[in-house]
């Protein structure tokens, strides 16, 4: 439980090779193992987020309500026998256990997965994930859309507020005209968003954007260095894989 | 203008057609931005609400901006481009799900594109990619959480449909009609978002040329 309690969330760097390696191989494994298995793969993560992203745990409360909704509803509607180990199946032919398992199983698949997912997002690093999908995509402009995107984010939902308000004190947004009013604030909001652009696009060239964009690319080199803990992440990712499929036949 | 900064007659008369100039790029990221900000505001809202046909109204504003974004930008990835960053937007929002809206995010993204790139950029196809899109928005959950609990999911759901057909007295045929119904309400939604899109996206050409 101290693990919980920790308010650090990452305790060491991992890069985006190590959060993108981390992402695919529990994302493998929940998929292709079943039954008892999956303890593989949640040891994994666990372990995982227990050295990088202990705020992942924290995560895992999403899963709260749907975790027992799953396995009550396949302890009742589940008829079939379960074919998970000889160890369980032994028990599996009992009304209801099957369904039970099924369930158990299905809540530990989740549970990897979110994990998985959420160690990714609060690990790895905006700056260097567009490095990469920029580097993979071979265009340079993916940093500036995402960069402009984000800026300008607070201002376009001030926009967006400011109209709602403006619609909603002339009448708007009463049952009757719900439908004209959103078509207004839809319509009003990108048209003033849009009237912006082509100052943004001025600014940007007067900036120098796309020079800038070919000397930050050559200085930096493309893709991101991979770091040493990324290569571990990885060699033990493979490690689990090969073991866990080792198992599986 | 090409991604280096010039114009396609000073790169040699090479075309590069798939190449996005400043102003392109500038319209995807506003438009990117104002599909984040009603997946966070507005979806924020519905989904506390818990009002049904939240995630297909959400999919109808994303068409509007997908179809004005690709009638602004002609060049194929465009929309695919948007959707990157939308989902990417929502990862940097932590403090809820976000691997559904993300892959939901994509897909719709994802489907407009094909529709947009395959079939040329016009009313049909905005119709029809605002269709494809919004019907996602039904079958996402169903895609989702097998992904997510496993193929087991999908033995669950039949045995719920027979249980609750049962429970009701309702033929079990008569539940996959009320599904159907389903799915085409969220296309005809689609399809209005798609045309609206289309038709709005050619009015702010005008205002934005003036």
């Amino acid at each position: 439980m101290g693990i919980l309690r920790q308010s650090q969330t990452n305790t060491e760097p991992l890069g985006v090779y190590g959060a993108v390696t981390l992402l695919a191989g529990a994302l493998l494994l929940a998929i292709a193992l079943n039954s008892i298995l999956l303890l593989i793969p949640m040891a994994y993560v666990a372990a995982l987020c227990l050295f990088f992203s202990r705020g992942s745990f924290r995560d895992l409360k999403q899963l709260v309500m749907l975790v027992p909704a799953v396995i009550v509803v396949s302890t009742l509607l589940w008829q079939e026998e379960y074919n998970g180990p000889s160890p369980i199946s032994g028990f599996a032919s009992f009304p209801f256990v099957s369904g039970f398992f099924v369930g158990v199983e299905m809540s530990a698949r989740a549970i990897v997965i979110v994990l998985a997912v959420s160690a990714f997002v609060r690990t790895v690093k905006v700056t260097e994930l567009t490095r990469l999908l920029e580097s993979v995509s071979r265009s340079k402009s993916f940093s500036f859309v995402f960069g402009l995107a984000f800026n300008i984010r607070p201002y376009l939902e001030r926009i967006s507020r400011d109209t709602f308000n403006a619609i909603k004190m002339r009448g708007g947004f009463r049952l009757r005209n719900l439908a004209t009013s959103t078509r207004y604030l839809l319509s009003s909001t990108t048209l003033n968003a849009l009237a912006k652009c082509q100052d943004i696009s001025y600014a940007a060239e007067a900036r120098a954007f796309r020079s800038a964009t070919n000397i930050a690319d050559s200085a930096l080199g493309g893709c991101p260095t991979p770091s040493v803990t990324d290569f571990v992440v990885l060699i033990a990712t493979v490690a689990v894989v090969i073991l866990s499929f080792a198992f599986k036949a | 203008m090409d991604d280096t900064g010039k114009s396609l007659g000073e790169t040699g008369g090479r075309e590069r057609p798939h190449r996005l100039s400043t102003k392109d790029l500038v319209y995807i990221a506003v438009l990117a931005a104002l599909w984040a900000g009603s997946e966070n505001i507005l979806g924020a809202q519905l989904h506390a609400m818990n009002l049904p046909f939240s995630g297909a109204a959400l999919t109808a504003i994303a068409v509007f901006l997908m179809v004005t974004c690709r009638s602004l930008v002609r060049k194929a990835g465009s929309i695919l481009l948007m959707g990157i960053v939308v989902a990417l937007l929502k990862v940097l929002s932590i403090g809820g799900i976000v691997l559904s809206p993300m892959i939901a995010i994509v897909m719709e993204a994802l489907l407009m594109e094909l529709a947009m790139t395959l079939g040329g950029t016009s009313q049909a196809t905005s119709l029809i990619g605002g269709m494809l899109a919004d019907m996602w928005a039904f079958v996402h959950p169903f895609v989702v959480q097998p992904l997510l609990f496993g193929t087991s999911m999908l033995i669950i759901y039949n045995k719920t449909i027979s249980a609750g057909s049962k429970m009701l007295g309702i033929e079990p045929a008569n539940i996959i009609v009320i599904i159907l119904a389903l799915v085409v309400a969220h296309a005809v939604l689609g399809a209005i978002a798609g045309v609206a899109g289309w038709g709005f996206s050619d009015r702010a050409k005008r205002i934005l040329s003036r």
